[in-house]
């Protein structure tokens, strides 16, 4: 079942969500309703019980967070005040002594955090460009398992990699190739029983057997 | 061998099968027993409440993952004073595609203290070394590639060679680990060895068969003796149910979901036992920023481990994660943590693990909601804040300028002259940010019926036909990373069963 902020609660949310996400100077980008539309994605995993306490969370918010501006501004309610304000009031909730306080917000903080820190924009920003790497990363393990494939391997606990394919102080440096040696036939050992590369073809065969047979060996109860 | 795996879509109407052996749960304990059964030639089901994801699937939209892979999309807490989340896996390989991949034994002065104290001789040392070597040698437990580390591990290493502190280093259940750092939403290399590439491809070469999106609501019994399980098919429309009938039932679904299964059949209960006795190894996060660069972006989640206090029960480590579970460390949000989230790039994290001694409890509440209870006691909270300070220590010897901490009321330390002050400063458990991913104990295994809600060979005292094999038949909490010791307690308790069904159906 789908699950989106509806009404005022909407509004209320989205207050909250521009009070938390993050700016820079320098970063040009408005995420707020990017960020909105993910944190609805994330409630809608969550039990029915579960959303409902983040609605009546969000109303809360509305009715009860001018008590906590430590400037005491205004008793309007949070969808009626500027962004600062709305920031100062959710960081009176979220710094309260009272722990009881503090929990009303930590599931928003949580879920904001991090639907915005993990937006390619905002990653790239930061310099943290996990996307590029991970794909730098695939490339590369697929590389030493096809190495593998030509040598002894040690048994556990050692670690695979020969120091002679790849140098351990290149190793993370982003398009590194590791070398090939010593690829032989005569030395071809074990190989690696859980080896990716391996396995995809024949998950690819499998599948198309479970479909055709899906309940070969036991029977089907009438 | 091929991958016999089975989707809703793939049949119509409800599901009836029977088999010798049904297992509820595909992760550490579930995978392991179902292998273990399927290579004795058993005619064996395996029940999984998720769907089926593999490396190809594993996106890099984090929450997107959360969704898929965890349950309640991650966001799930242990209730009391202060609330702990905690993860669940809930696909095809459990939690063994989330976690990060640590390898240890459980030590030994707990295999002595269950051996002795829970009359377990069976799980003593020398019984369980030659399964802890095969479990090892199924996984791929070994260290990581050289280089393959990183610099947020590197400055942990540092820190605590520096001050003479032991360090152990970890094994982990990898081939080519190459520092994706993106271990806790499926591995995006396919480095990590998780069921789906260990014991799941013997089971199905043995024969086996997975289905998924099977949500086990009870078990079925007849005339006291357990012989299946039915439930929902899960996320697929039109009211649709399953039901297994076996010879055995192997329940596998982790610490929460298998207390509560018995819960809701009302099985188990004549010890008292069902739920009590959860443990759950809290852990707290600490940061620290330093003047050169930390990369945050590439190594491996965790290479090392300092053991300098382990008799002390407490363990550290450093710990790399993606930069949006970073930003949930700091606890803030908006332009402050904007700010401290531009220095990523200078910041190592970490954590602290403690063996707590508190006992939790789960339970139903009315209208059968899941009520988990966990309170941390005022000894771990001690511990807590000690490991707290000798972490911020390492980071500080390594050159740190500041260590955020998870405590409400001390959340900085500026430089080794407050660490006094954070140890007088006795922070509440209410008042400190918890995690967890180590839920252990819920049905322990005892020899005594009274005592436990398993026997010896991991059958239910009071429900003959019933036998349990995940974290939660752990005697006690072990103080280290679950993951071995769950699957050489699966394989234990399924090669008994095993041996047991083969002799029945010889005579």
């Amino acid at each position: 079942m789908t699950f989106a902020f509806r009404g005022h609660s909407r509004l209320i949310a989205r207050a909250v969500v521009d009070a938390m996400v993050p700016r820079w100077p320098d970063f040009e980008h408005d995420i707020t309703d990017e960020v909105l539309s993910r944190v609805e994605r994330l409630i809608e995993g969550q039990p029915a019980a579960v959303q409902s306490i983040c609605v009546a969370g969000l109303w809360f918010f509305e009715v009860a967070s001018f008590a906590f501006d430590p400037r005491f501004a205004s008793i309007r309610p949070l969808t009626t005040v500027d962004r600062e304000t709305c920031e100062r009031r959710l960081t009176g909730i979220s710094h309260h002594p009272v722990a009881a306080i503090r929990k009303t917000i930590l599931l928003y903080q949580t879920f904001v955090n991090l639907c915005a820190y993990d937006l390619p924009i905002v990653e790239a920003y930061l310099g943290a460009e996990r996307r590029a790497w991970r794909k730098d990363r695939a490339r590369l393990r697929e590389a030493l398992v096809q190495l593998d494939e030509g040598r002894a391997l040690p048994p556990v606990p050692l670690p695979l990699a020969d120091p002679k394919h790849l140098s351990p102080a290149e190793y993370l440096t982003p398009g590194v190739e590791p070398k090939r040696i010593n690829a032989s036939p005569a030395r071809r050992g074990p190989r690696l029983e859980a080896a990716e590369s391996e396995a995809r073809p024949q998950a690819q065969a499998a599948e198309s057997t479970a479909k055709a047979r899906p309940q070969r060996k036991r029977s089907q109860a009438k | 061998m091929s991958e016999r795996v089975v989707s809703p879509s793939q049949y119509e109407g409800d599901l009836r099968l029977t088999c010798d052996v049904v297992v509820v749960g595909s992760g550490a304990g579930g995978a392991t027993a179902a292998a273990t059964l399927a290579e004795a030639g058993l005619d064996v089901v395996c029940l999984e409440e998720g769907g089926y994801y593999r490396t190809a699937d594993y996106s890099a939209d984090i929450p997107s993952m959360l969704r898929t892979l965890m349950r309640n999309g991650g966001a799930t807490a242990t209730m009391g004073r202060a609330q702990v989340p905690y993860l669940e896996g809930k696909c095809v390989g459990g939690s063994t595609v989330i976690n990060g991949g640590m390898c240890w034994r459980t030590p030994e002065k707990i295999l002595h203290t269950w051996a002795q104290e829970r009359g377990l001789p069976e799980l003593a040392p020398d019984r369980l070394e030659p399964v802890f070597d095969e479990v090892e040698r199924i996984i791929h437990a070994r260290y990581q590639d050289a280089g393959s580390e990183g610099e947020n591990n590197d400055v942990f290493r540092e820190g605590a060679t520096s001050l003479g502190w032991k360090l152990s280093k970890n094994k982990r259940n990898q081939v080519h680990c190459v520092g994706s750092n993106d271990c806790v939403t499926g591995c995006p290399s396919g480095a990590k060895q998780s069921t789906i590439f260990t014991w799941l491809p013997r089971f199905w070469a043995n024969g086996g068969a997975l289905y998924t999106h099977c949500r086990a609501e009870r078990l079925v019994t007849d005339h006291g003796r357990v012989t299946g399980v039915t439930g929902v098919i899960a996320d697929h429309p039109g009211g649709r149910r399953f039901t297994v009938r076996a010879r055995a039932v192997v329940l596998a679904g982790g610490a929460v979901q298998t207390p509560l299964l018995l819960l809701r059949s009302r099985l188990g209960g004549a010890c008292g036992q069902v739920g009590r006795h959860f443990t759950i190894h809290p852990n707290v996060k600490v940061a620290a920023r330093f003047d050169r660069p930390v990369d945050s972006v590439r190594g491996a989640h965790q290479a090392w481990q300092c053991v300098e206090f382990e008799r002390d029960g407490i363990l550290m480590a450093p710990g790399l994660v993606p930069v949006a579970f970073r930003s949930v460390a700091f606890n803030d949000f908006g332009p402050r943590l904007a700010q401290r989230m531009r220095d990523h790039g200078h910041v190592a994290t970490g954590g602290i693990l403690v063996d707590d001694h508190a006992a939790g409890r789960i339970s139903l509440l009315p209208m059968g909601i899941p009520f988990v209870h966990y309170e941390v006691t005022e000894h771990d909270q001690a511990r807590f804040v000690l490991g707290a300070a000798r972490l911020a220590e390492i980071y500080f010897a390594a050159g740190a300028r500041e260590v955020f901490l998870p405590f409400h009321a001390m959340p900085r330390l500026r430089s080794p002259d407050d660490l006094p002050k954070l140890l007088a400063s006795k922070p509440r458990p209410e008042d400190t940010e918890y995690f967890t991913a180590h839920l252990m104990g819920s049905c322990r295994m005892d020899a005594h019926p009274r005592r436990g809600v398993v026997d010896p060979d991991g059958q239910l005292w009071d429900a003959p036909g019933l036998y349990i094999a995940d974290a939660s038949i752990m005697p006690s909490t072990i103080g280290v990373n679950p993951q071995v010791t769950i699957m050489a307690l699966a394989r234990v308790v399924a090669m008994k069963l095993a041996d047991r069904l083969s002799a029945r159906a010889a005579a």
